[in-house]
Parts: C-alpha cells; structure tokens; sequence
C-alpha cells in the first residue's frame, strides 16, 4: 500500500523509528483494528491507533455517552452527552485523521454476531468493561489465530497482556474462572488511558515486529505506588479455548 | 528437609501486608491452601484474620475458596491448573504470586 506524501510527513517521526520505516508505516496502513468498547480503554486507544495511522479502525459499541463517562472517555464532551460513543468517536478521529478509515458497529457483541463483526479485523483492542464479553471475544480470537490486546482498569491499577493464540496464552488459560463483574466501578481517567497507550504500543509491534510483545506476560501497574510488575504466565495444556492448538 | 517458598503480594494485598514479597520456610508436603490459609495469616497476626476476610470467600457448597477477584498463580500458572487446585504440594524454590484482577474499561 502506498503513502501519499501527506501521509510521509504526518508520521515522519514514528517512520523514524528503527523497525518501523516506510514498510512499517506501510504495514500499519493496511491493517484493520477494532477496537472492542469505545469507553475509558477505547476512546484514547482509538485516538492513538488513528494517529498512528492504523488503515482502518472499527469501533464496536452500543452505548450512549452519559455526564458521568466524561472523566475517563475522553471522545465525549459536554455537548456529545446522549449521543452514540461510536458515532462521536468516528467524527472525531476522521477530523483527528482523514487518511484512515473509521467504522462504526452499533451492536453488542454476541457468540451469534461476533465472527462476522471481528472478521474483518487483524488486531483486537480490549475496550471492555466486563468479563463475559471479552472471554467471547478470546474465544474468537482463538478461534481465528488472531491476536487480542486485553486490559482492564480499576481506580488507579490495572493489568494487561498481549495474546496470540498458539503461541502463549490466551486469556481463558490465565483466567480458568470468570472474575466478577462490577457494575459500576471506580476508576481514574489516566488509568485506562494510561493502558490504552500502551495497547496501541502493542498493536504497533505486532504489525512491525519491533521488540517484545507482553505474550505469555501479564503487566501490572499500580498507580498509587507508581510501581509496574510484570509476572509470566503459561499456557495450560488442557484449556477448554486453546488446548487444542 | 525443609523447603523455601517465596510469596509475591500486588496493589492492595501489599498494602495490607506492607510487604512486596516474603519467603516461608515449610515442611514437606505443604499444600498451597496450608500457605494460604494458616501460615501466612499465622505470621501476620491481626492482619491475618483481614488477609482471610479479603482472600477469601464462601463458596456455594459452603467451602472457603479464594475469592474470584484474586488470581494465584504458583510458578505463573493458575492454582486451578494443576490437577490437584489448592490441595498442590508445594516444591521448593516455588513462586506464589497472589494479584487482583480488574475488569474495567
């Protein structure tokens, strides 16, 4: 895929990354995100995969932004309350960047709708906010070889880990039981935006191949202490979504 | 002959404890839930009894069971893995690691 040069001079500066270059940049231009939840995670992570210049970014979310998301979903601004995140987010990320493509799925993710809604998608961005959606959303994955970039976020901690099915991991091999869900949690703005830099980091690597992924390693960060753990997990042989690879 | 066991603590279990990682000399055939559930509450005295309260919770056949928010992993694989749960033999130079998982977006 060709860039214009338009496009050479608004990423220069990442071009200019060992590893990346023009093919990396190429690379990133013909790849297909989604982002999985346009919330705390999905709105920043979609700001940093459009600047980036990830071709073609799909937001799956069927919420509507309410005064109380305005903290942490930073695509929602007073006058956007009640409107659909998606659709807010796809203006404001064409106005962001005109050379990618943003679609918009106002859907809510199902075992019956899920292959067709992801299957366009090379790289999957946990937005989430619950456990069910995104043990589905795994098993996709899995299902697809697909690589998932999951985080979660509570206050000012949370954890994240890259997978890539077959080769470490998958989320059901770390979690063998779902973790509870909460309903209404409390959370700082930087706390997710700070993990939704660090998924687009992810998803940058994976389409360049720069450094390490977090395969087979689970980050932690706990923002009261400032302090970033990061604790290396196995895949289980006789997972129930992965075993079989 | 007795063994070593190092135990890891994140975010708020290591404020409760006030520790980052601690080690447990025990005797052979040591089981995981013995470590969780007497020797580490054992040391830590008052704390302890806030360590069970918090770790823990009741499962639906009336069986303390540690609560599903917590992840504990030995040598980074899930308790649950090994055929065995939380009756695993601990071996020496073992890693426990005790995290809280959150699930917001």
């Amino acid at each position: 895929m060709m860039l214009s040069e338009r496009e050479l001079e608004r990423y220069d500066r990442q071009i200019m990354i060992p590893g990346i270059g023009i093919e990396g940049q190429r690379r990133l231009k013909s790849t297909t995100v989604a982002v999985v939840g346009v919330g705390g995670l999905g709105c920043p992570s979609s700001i940093y995969l459009a600047a980036a210049g990830f071709g073609r970014i799909i937001l799956i979310d069927e919420g509507h932004f309410e005064l109380s998301n305005l903290n942490r979903q930073i695509h929602g601004w007073q006058r956007d309350i009640g409107r659909l995140k998606a659709e807010v987010a796809k203006e404001k990320l064409t106005a962001l960047n005109p050379d990618v493509e943003v679609e918009t799925l106002t859907i809510k993710l199902t075992e019956e709708n899920i292959d067709e809604a992801l299957g366009e998608a090379d790289i999957i961005i946990d937005g989430l906010d619950n456990w069910r959606t995104r043990f589905l959303v795994n098993e996709h994955c899995v299902r697809h070889r697909k690589p998932f970039i999951h985080a979660g976020v509570r206050a000012l901690y949370g954890q994240m880990t890259t997978i890539k099915p077959g080769e470490g991991p998958c989320l059901r091999c770390i979690f063998p039981q779902n973790p509870p869900e909460a309903e209404r949690f409390p959370v700082l703005g930087a706390t997710p935006a700070f993990f939704a830099t660090l998924q687009v980091m992810e998803a940058v690597k994976l389409v360049t191949g720069v450094g390490r992924l977090l395969v087979g390693r689970l980050l932690f960060f706990d923002g009261e202490e400032m302090r970033f753990e990061i604790v290396e997990v196995e895949r289980n042989p006789n997972c129930p979504t992965c075993g079989n690879l | 002959m007795p063994l070593k066991v190092k135990v890891r603590y994140f975010a708020g279990l290591r404020r409760l404890i006030g520790l980052k990682e601690e080690t447990y000399t025990v005797e052979e055939e040591t089981s995981l839930r013995i470590l969780l559930m007497k020797l580490i509450p054992e040391r830590h005295g008052e704390i302890g009894k806030l360590w069970m309260k918090r770790l823990f919770e009741m499962s639906p056949d009336g069986e303390l069971t540690p609560h599903r928010g917590y992840m504990i992993l030995i040598n980074g694989r899930h308790y649950n893995e090994y055929a065995e749960g939380l009756n695993r033999i601990l071996r020496d130079g073992d890693c426990v690691s005790i995290l809280e998982t959150v699930g917001g977006g």
